[in-house]
């Protein structure tokens, strides 16, 4: 059974920590989600903002391209001038790598490099427009691209420019997310232009190909723009993308997740120790809190139960100014009351108690000194007569023997003699005890017979003589007992751990209302004694290690036994 | 390059490098070249032979093969030492006689450097020490020795197969070399241009690039595991012209065309500030020089009136721009942007620099013609004088490009004969005067150049040096560290 001190702590602490707990998991999904959202709107816009810077780059290396077919239209220069105006370019700006100048044949007219162009135009550029080729290797085993203007007003001519892709490294090394996050430029193959990782130049510099990133697979293009995936290193990513405008270019962002997410993961970690710590503290809030509460009611059920042990002296002691201060108060009151009654009745006991052992004494005692009384006024008449003095001399005995029983008990129960216990045959005291009392049955009118098993012996261990005191006491309790034409024996049976000793009757029987208080000192069904006998019998089997125990049918009989455990040690010679 | 192939070509003795294996196995390195006419020689051959006596960057000698050395009070007779412990690649010791053969095969040959020019008799004294007679005392006979190829007592011998390409040879570990490296092979790989070069690097296709352009240098510090290290060259890029040209013979014309180049932002932007603006040919880190020496003042409009006051009015010309007079210019494909820069500031006071791009090796047959009137491309002028010396002691002897210039002749010879310390700075310093007074050339950049290790190898750090010289202490690089590049 749970103890009402812990239910109440269960329930005040359970009640307080539900709603942290599910305020804790509520946080813990929203600051996840948000905070993650967070981040990859973060890098959505870090490469939104690459992807412009790109593209930047190539418009204004575009715009470059048409200021440099400006400056070579309709100016009527020479080839050494167009040359010189091309090679300027080419020297001064670090976009171009190559110029060159086509006719409508795709034949060179003037070029910034020295030796032969490996530049081409793109003749379906339309008139004014520009287009980009795809990228491709060099022979350097570089990525390349070539940007052909077509002149507006004359479009008979091409400009073409080989852009010097390795500008772009500076701009995309230059995207960096926290310690490992980097950028990667790819065209519409999935090829490499320009990767910021480390080790990312050979990537490059290999012709790499992402062919199997989520976000450059075909259908994806345009339409997803984050993933998380695992990386050819084996780390899970997050990647975010923009595509690069004015070219069919895509710029990824990519950074191992564990650190994308260190900002949300140490969110979570905060709040995890904050409800952690708040759930802690309220458990330890609601125990003290709990106990404190509870705490009078614990000093009222140890009060309760050392009353209930009879310790009426015992107060509960509640500091507190509210209801339990009432109940303590209440409780130490009825303590109070109690212990008075307690004095009262023991007081009443003492009282009772004495008019019984004075009635009993007077009654024990008077009757044996009347009939001694009696017959010494006879013997003063009778002396002469032989057969009165010996009827005196018997009652005398007789009746000394009554007063001389009535005062062992008395002083058997104020300072009890001390055992001796050795091993007792129970059948011999048997026949013992009913060939001492046999007088005393057969005045009675009353057959009195041991009844013991035939080559059995049966041991136990025990004070000889507080046996037979038992055992007589018992026999002349059935004696007194029975009406004339009765019948009284003593009958020993056992078995291997047990020895029994069986005192019957076919007496007038004892009542069941009294039957459990004849143990009980100074009570009696007889009409004369002190009622100590049955008490002190019952505490001397005890004392030896056996039970005395009885049953009575009224009109019947009753039957008395007294067990005690076999011994296992051999008589003692003599 | 020229100037290079050209001494190891005169300097190569008769001497035949005794070997008799190469160690198996061991990791091999890759030299990426950048071009196809890149000379080996230069990188070859110090892995292979070891110098006689050997030059710092501040020009002055050190002990190389020979430990020691000592000269009459008349200058007239050197003993050389050979150090105790030169050994062949076969183990043999290596001898005074073997030393004076060496010497007497380069001087039976004739072209000898300056500093040979005056000895008269090589013999050995006993086994360790050599005697050298000379006609009359130069100054620049250890130079001369730093100059010669040496023996082939270097930590590599040559293990090209007999059939092989000359162009790609195999270097193999000397087994007996004392140095424990883990380089044990090396082997050679061009590419037709910078960017192929680097790019291969980048794939580790290759394990060092022997030259690293600039365009290049910024990706490849950031690359991971990829080492950079640089360190300035003797070798001074220079506009080279023909003194005997019509109008450059003009020492006016010369100094106007050094007046109208602006080197610091050629140095800035070419070469991203990495690099000395060049003041003359001379070293000039030699512990001669006179660092007070400034260059030449970016100031075309002084080069304007030299021109005008040379007599060269701007004509119209119907084949090129309106120019005062046109000067053809061969130009290596790696040095065409810097050729067009420097077409553009001549363009600027007048002159038309017609560019001609050519393959390396073309123009190193062209300078050795003598049909140019002028060139692009770095000139030796190695750390001490002897470079200096032939090039511009007006003797054709030893002379691997003739400017016609000889207006340096006599502080030339003047420092040949310098017999102190103070001789060799006072000469020395002449000879930075008279190119500043009357230039023969356009000297530019010493531009730093720069070698890039790949990731597969650990190497100690050796900016300011060349660090392939120290390719024996080069280790793998640890698995793990190399997975993490």
């Amino acid at each position: 059974v749970i103890p009402i001190t812990r239910r109440m702590t269960l329930l005040i602490t359970t009640a307080a920590l539900v709603p942290f707990v599910v305020f804790g998991a509520v946080a813990w999904d929203t600051v996840g989600r948000s905070t993650r959202s967070s981040v990859i709107a973060n890098h959505k816009a870090l490469v939104a903002r690459g992807a412009d810077a790109v593209r930047l780059y190539l418009e204004s290396s575009f715009r470059l391209l048409g200021a440099a077919a400006a400056d070579m239209h309709g100016l009527g220069l020479h080839q050494w001038q167009q040359e010189r105006v091309l090679s300027n370019y080419v020297v001064e700006l670090a976009e171009f790598r190559e110029l060159a100048l086509f006719d409508s044949a795709g034949r060179v007219i003037a070029s910034s490099s020295l030796g032969p162009t490996t530049l081409s135009p793109q003749m379906d550029t339309p008139p004014g427009g520009r287009t980009i080729r795809p990228v491709e290797l060099d022979e350097d085993l570089l990525p390349r691209t070539q940007v052909t203007h077509r002149f507006r007003d004359d479009p008979s001519f091409y400009l073409v420019a080989e852009l010097r892709l390795e500008e772009l490294w500076h701009i995309i090394d230059g995207i960096r997310v926290g310690t490992s996050g980097y950028a990667v430029l790819v065209d519409d193959s999935g090829r490499i232009v320009a990767d910021g990782s480390r080790g990312g130049k050979e990537r490059v510099a290999r012709g790499d190909r992402l062919t199997a990133h989520p976000l450059l697979g075909q259908d994806d293009i345009g339409r997803r723009t984050d993933a998380l995936y695992r990386a050819a290193d084996g780390r899970d990513t997050l990647s975010v993308a923009a595509s690069v405008q004015a070219v069919p270019w895509r710029l990824l962002i990519e950074q191992p997740v564990h650190e994308a997410f260190a900002a949300s993961r140490h969110l979570e970690g905060t709040l995890l120790l904050f409800v952690a710590l708040a759930l802690l503290g309220n458990i330890l809030i609601g125990v003290g809190a709990g106990r404190s509460l509870l705490r009078p009611i614990s000093d009222l059920l140890k009060g309760i139960d050392a009353i209930g042990q009879g310790r009426l002296h015992e107060r509960v002691h509640v500091t507190r100014d509210d209801e339990f201060r009432q109940l303590g108060d209440a409780f130490n009151a009825m303590a109070d009351r109690l212990g008075a009654l307690q004095q009262a009745t023991i007081r009443q006991e003492r009282q009772a108690m004495f008019g019984r052992i004075a009635a009993g004494l007077v009654h024990d005692l008077s009757h044996p000194i009347q009939n001694i009384n009696n017959n010494c006024k006879l013997i003063l008449q009778m002396h002469e007569d032989p057969e009165y003095r010996a009827n005196f001399t018997r009652l005398v005995k007789r009746e000394f023997g009554t007063i001389q029983r009535t005062f062992e008990d008395l002083r058997n129960l104020a300072r009890p003699i001390p055992l001796e216990r050795f091993p007792v045959d129970a059948c011999k005291l048997a026949h013992d005890v009913v060939d001492r009392m046999a007088t005393q049955a057969s005045v009675a009118g009353l057959s009195l017979e041991a009844v013991t098993p035939a080559g059995v012996t049966l041991h136990l261990d025990g004070d000889l003589f507080a046996l037979l005191r038992v055992l007589r006491n018992l026999v002349l309790n059935a004696l007194q007992a029975t009406a004339p034409g009765g019948r009284v024996w003593v009958e020993v049976d056992g078995d291997d751990q047990h020895v029994r000793l069986h005192v019957r009757d076919t007496g007038c029987g004892i009542p069941a209302d009294r039957l459990q208080a004849i143990f009980e000192d100074f009570v009696t069904t007889k009409r004369r004694g002190l009622g100590l006998g049955l008490a002190i019998s019952k505490k001397t089997v005890e004392e030896m290690g056996g039970a005395l125990r009885v049953t009575s049918v009224v009109g019947a009989g009753t039957h008395f036994v007294s067990e005690f455990p076999r011994s296992t040690q051999p008589p003692r010679v003599g | 390059v020229v100037a290079v192939v050209w001494l190891l070509t005169l300097a190569g003795g008769c001497d035949t490098p005794r070997q008799d294996a190469g160690a198996p196995g061991g990791v091999p390195l890759t030299i990426g070249l950048s071009g196809r006419g890149v000379a080996l020689e230069p990188i070859v051959q110090p892995l292979i032979r070891e110098k006689l006596v050997t030059t710092g960057p501040d020009g002055r000698p050190a002990p190389g093969l020979i430990a020691e050395w000592s000269t009459s009070a008349d200058g007239l007779t050197w003993d050389l030492v050979v150090r105790a412990d030169a050994q062949w690649h076969d183990g043999t010791p290596v001898t005074a006689g073997d030393v004076a053969h060496l010497l007497q095969a380069q001087i039976d040959r004739g072209e000898t450097p300056a500093g040979l020019w005056d000895v008269d008799r090589v013999e050995p004294l006993d086994a360790r020490t050599l005697r050298l007679q000379l006609r009359a005392p130069s100054s620049l006979l250890l130079e001369a020795l730093t100059l010669s190829r040496g023996l082939a007592v270097g930590p590599f011998v040559d293990g090209q197969e007999p059939d092989g390409d000359a162009d790609t040879p195999v270097l193999l570990l000397n087994p007996r070399h004392a140095t424990a490296s883990a380089v044990t092979r090396i082997t050679f790989r061009h590419y037709d241009s910078p960017r192929a070069a680097w790019a291969a690097l980048l794939r580790n296709d290759i394990d060092f690039l022997y030259e690293v352009s600039d365009e290049a240098r910024s990706f490849l510090e950031r690359a991971p595991g990829i080492h950079v290290s640089s360190f300035i060259r003797p070798y001074v890029l220079t506009l080279g012209l023909n003194n005997r040209h019509p109008v450059l013979r003009h020492t006016s014309v010369r100094r106007a065309l050094n007046y109208a180049v602006n080197r610091q932002a050629l140095l800035e932007k070419d070469y991203g500030g990495r690099g000395l603006v060049a003041t003359g040919h001379a070293w000039p880190f030699h512990w001669a020089a006179d660092t007070s020496v400034t260059p030449y003042p970016f100031d075309p409009a002084e080069a304007r009136r030299l021109l005008d006051a040379a007599g060269l009015p701007t004509v119209v010309r119907q084949d090129g721009p309106p120019s005062r007079f046109r000067v053809t210019c061969l130009v290596p494909v790696q040095f065409e942007r810097v050729a067009r820069r420097l077409q553009h500031a001549y363009a600027e006071v007048g002159v038309d620099l017609h560019l001609e791009l050519m393959a390396q090796e073309d123009i190193e047959a062209r300078l050795a013609s003598g049909t140019f009137e002028a060139f692009l491309q770095p000139v030796l002028s190695g750390y001490d004088r002897t470079i200096l010396y032939q090039l511009w002691s007006g003797q054709s002897r030893g002379r691997f490009v003739d400017f016609g210039y000889t207006a340096a002749a006599g502080a030339a010879e003047r420092m040949r004969r310098a017999r102190s310390d103070e001789d060799v700075r006072d000469t020395f310093r002449a000879m930075q005067r008279v190119h500043f007074d009357d230039p023969p050339a356009v000297f530019l950049i010493w531009a730093h150049t720069a070698r890039a290790v790949g990731p597969r190898f650990e190497v100690p750090d050796e900016n300011d040096r060349d660090i392939l010289s120290s390719v024996t202490q080069w280790r793998p690089a640890a698995s793990a560290a190399l997975e993490a590049r």
